[in-house]
């Protein structure tokens, strides 16, 4: 009988597994797009001529001499000081975590205390 | 400069061949706030070399100065010495009293400076100007020999003859660029087109707009002609993405700050053929009208109000050196230097030409970021074709009333 | 627990929320009923790199002692709101008298600052939400019935929409979705248009931005639900399933009404969120063609060099008055179930 109950029609499967499909792919191939991308130089990834550019990294191969390169990487953490803005925020999310997760804590035991 | 050399020769026999450069201040804090461009950060650089001797010298060079300069000043003591200023940010500081006048410490220690570079407000000194920038025109050559069309367009009439030209040949579907972000760079826009018509924008003598006229409506017509051969996309056009449309040789027309000539004609960046064929010339006139279709703006200095004498007279010496002909000699093409020394090369042109040709500085009034704004916010709906002119010029009218009532210059 | 003390143990809370809330509200409220004093103008000569004009500036120390006397600025009383940048009651007056059709009244007063945000605000909260409600649902059951293995990574890959900021998000999908960057080509390569542009018209703009929505807030309701489904009581699910009925049978039955406080929770904090939309317009550049409460405050206050603070405060009351009113009828019904629920 479990057999029976739990068996899916076969349609319903491939809807089941088609719409994960489509909804993995929308959620995440702009990042994978922009990770990709974050690899190769700007005018690969921001190309007005030709947006496959982004894919087989032309300008990369002729800037940089590779087909990827960490260039970017450098540009954003160094030259304009990303590793300062990652310890400001560091400092600013554990501070109001930990502020407001008392401040909360302390308020919602009451209410269903008292309650 | 006789007497900096003076100081100089007798320095470096005191301290035998000590590196230190000792620009003649006997001590002081020195901190500067600006925007960030290459021509800004020659001059931070070559103040910074004052530093040593009981002096120190602190630079903050961020695209962001604007929203901190105020706050910054207004603290007392300051949290920075000096301000790189241009037109409207001038008068920001100058409207809460934030920046001194600098009339003693230029007679002091400005012997050698051009009179073109004082900007003086009600007679006082209160800045003092070292580069000038202004929106021109920006021509691929080559797109408009092959369209036939021989000489660069000197009005704006030539340039939609032009524009018309390559689309019909088949070159380019959307030669035609401006900064037409809906924002500051539209407002800025229909600003530069109107002072083309040599109306004010103001009634003489009073915060009261007066754009909604046949001036007003000629120039969002004008605006709404060029825009007809930009890419549909150019309400989204901030000067980035126009340069970015540029070096990928998808333009043949545009109207760019000058202060992207020298990174448009170094070719990084660029497809082939696009800097090698670029040209930049002053910016068109219209309507018939000798007037350029542009505004001046200049960049310089201003010491704050709420730092101590011998800091102001500290960083206005620092900053002299910072402005000095050797430094625009070996920055020359970083921009239009106002400085002695200065040699007009190819990336200058286009300013150089537009300031020979008359055009007016961007009005330096405390309203002026007011209509600004209004501007900005308006005339996206006309240049979409939602709205007529009038119906535009109206609404502009109606957002800068509403808004100049509650900064209180009108009642 | 003794009054006393519960008074005691919730005083840290009530502090906070005094400090950080309520009177950061009434400063906002209190700022918006005053406007600039009038400035004081001097007409004097600029002289400049470009020759001398005679222009007018602000007198400095006569503004000074104005501010002396009273910081707030004028006290404008409720003008601020029925001006033109907000309710613009005298210009909603002379566009119903002159206007000869309802869209004529419509289109004019769409035109006006205020309401054209409030339109694309409205339409974006009302397009949003149950998209995203039935999204996040449908996924949610999707994932459930995935392989043991799958789920985790399935699991996360569908929160990075939500997890990563919204404006860069934002950034991203309009690099790509730019005519020349990847989605937009593929985009006019299937509508066979070489001109279709999504950031050219207001109405494609837009729909952009919903998607945007649509493709970021999803995940969060995917979440809950997914965490809902787990306690689906399976004695119920069986006994139904031994009554006969059928899958669809099932869900509408058993697994609906069970998620349904969930999904009232997931409704207001979308309303609220969504009422807030800020992020895309800016991410989009898109402020020509679609505007959002939460933009006209930020424009009024965001360039530094002419900020107004009395009309950026007038919007955030008036912001904070229409989630009141959006959220009327969630809070009722919550409101009837907890009473009911304690009787």
């Amino acid at each position: 009988m479990t057999n029976i109950i739990h068996r899916r029609s076969r349609l319903l499967n491939l809807f089941i597994w088609g719409l994960v499909f489509i909804w993995i792919i929308a959620a995440s191939f702009p990042f994978f797009w922009t990770l990709w991308g974050s690899f190769k130089v700007q005018g690969d990834f921001f190309s007005k001529a030709d947006w496959t550019n982004a894919i087989s990294g032309v300008r990369t191969q002729i800037e940089t001499g590779g087909a990827f390169t960490g260039n970017g990487y450098y540009g954003a953490w160094v030259t304009k000081n990303f590793w300062l803005a990652a310890i400001n925020t560091g400092i600013i999310v554990s501070s109001v975590v930990v502020i407001s997760l008392t401040f909360g804590n302390s308020w919602w035991i009451c209410i269903s205390t008292f309650r | 400069m006789f007497l900096k050399t003076i100081t100089f020769a007798g320095a470096f026999a005191l301290l035998g061949s000590s590196a230190i450069a000792d620009c003649g201040i006997s001590g002081g804090k020195v901190s500067i706030l600006s925007n960030d461009f290459p021509a800004i950060q020659a001059v931070t650089a070559e103040a910074a070399k004052c530093a040593g001797n009981g002096v120190t010298v602190e630079t903050n060079l961020t695209k962001d100065h604007k929203d901190i300069m105020v706050a910054a000043l207004t603290a007392n003591p300051s949290q920075y010495s000096s301000v790189i200023v241009s037109n409207s940010t001038l008068v920001t500081l100058m409207n809460d009293g934030l920046v001194r006048s600098l009339d003693d410490l230029v007679a002091k220690h400005g012997a050698g400076l051009n009179k073109s570079q004082l900007i003086t407000v009600n007679g006082k000194v209160m800045a003092v100007a070292f580069m000038a920038n202004a929106q021109h025109l920006f021509t691929r050559t080559d797109m408009l020999n092959k369209a036939g069309i021989s000489d660069i367009p000197g009005t704006y009439e030539e340039v939609i003859a032009a524009a018309e030209a390559i689309r019909s040949a088949g070159l380019m579907e959307y030669p035609v660029a401006l900064n037409t972000k809906a924002g500051w760079n539209l407002g800025e826009e229909f600003v530069n087109m109107y002072m083309g018509t040599g109306a004010d924008l103001f009634n003489a003598g009073t915060a009261e707009v007066s754009i909604n006229n046949d001036h007003g409506v000629a120039t969002l017509n004008m605006l709404k002609s060029l825009v007809a051969y930009s890419n549909p996309d150019f309400l989204t056009f901030d000067s980035n993405a126009t340069q970015a449309e540029w070096e990928a040789g998808n333009l043949a027309l545009a109207t760019m700050w000058g202060s992207r000539g020298g990174a448009v004609l170094d070719g990084e960046g660029s497809v082939d053929g696009v800097s090698s064929n670029t040209v930049l010339s002053g910016a068109p006139s219209w309507g018939n009208m000798a007037r350029p279709a542009s505004t001046l703006w200049w960049d310089g200095i201003g010491i704050s109000t709420n730092v101590s004498d011998e800091d102001a007279e500290a960083t206005f010496i620092a900053l002299m050196n910072g402005i000095s002909s050797d430094m625009v000699e070996a920055n020359n093409d970083a921009a239009v230097w106002l400085v002695e020394g200065y040699k007009p090369s190819p990336a200058s042109a286009g300013v150089s030409e537009t300031a020979s040709n008359g055009a007016a500085p961007y009005p330096m009034l405390p309203f002026m970021g007011t209509l600004h704004g209004a501007l900005g916010g308006e005339i996206s709906d006309f240049l979409q074709g939602t709205e007529s002119a009038e119906q535009a010029l109206a609404d502009v009218e109606a957002a800068y009333t509403a808004a100049a009532k509650e900064k209180g210059f009108l009642k | 627990m003794k009054n006393r003390n519960f008074f005691w143990f919730i005083l840290p809370s009530l502090i906070t929320m005094l400090l950080f809330i309520a009177l950061p509200i009434v400063s906002v409220v209190v700022q918006s009923l005053h406007i600039e004093h009038e400035a004081v103008l001097n007409e004097v000569e600029n002289c400049g790199p470009f020759g001398c004009k005679k222009e007018l500036i602000i007198n400095v120390e006569e503004t000074k002692k104005l501010k002396l006397e009273s910081p707030l600025g004028q006290f404008n009383g409720l003008k601020t709101y029925t001006n033109r940048n907000h309710l613009a009651f005298e210009e909603i007056q002379q566009s119903w008298s002159q206007s000869d059709s309802i869209s004529g009244f419509i289109s004019n007063t769409l035109n006006l600052p205020f309401y054209r945000a409030l339109a694309f605000t409205l339409t974006y909260t009302f397009v949003v939400t149950p998209f995203v409600l039935f999204f996040g649902f449908l996924i949610a059951l999707g994932v459930n019935s995935l392989p043991k293995t799958m789920k985790g990574p399935t699991i996360f890959v569908s929160l990075l929409p939500m997890i990563v900021t919204p404006l860069i998000g934002s950034l991203i999908l309009f690099w790509m979705i730019d005519a020349q960057g990847i989605i937009g080509s593929i985009l006019q390569r299937i509508f066979d248009d070489p001109n279709l542009s999504l950031k050219a018209s207001p109405t494609l703009t837009w729909v952009m931005l919903m998607v945007y929505g649509i493709w970021h807030s999803s995940p969060f309701a995917f979440i809950v639900f997914y965490a809902g489904l787990q306690t689906v009581p399976s004695d119920t699910i069986e006994a139904a399933m031994i009554d006969g009925a059928s899958r669809w049978e099932r869900t509408k039955y058993v697994v609906l009404p069970h998620l349904m406080p969930l999904t009232i929770f997931i409704l207001l904090i979308q309303l609220m969120d969504n009422f807030r939309v800020f992020e895309p317009i800016v991410g989009f550049s898109a402020q020509a063609n679609a505007t959002s409460l939460s933009w006209i405050i930020y424009n009024d206050i965001s360039n530094n060099e002419d900020q107004f603070f009395g009309s950026a405060g007038a919007t955030s009351v008036l912001t904070i008055i229409g989630v009141s009113i959006l959220l009327i009828p969630v809070l009722i019904r919550t409101w009837r179930e907890f009473n009911r629920k304690v009787v």
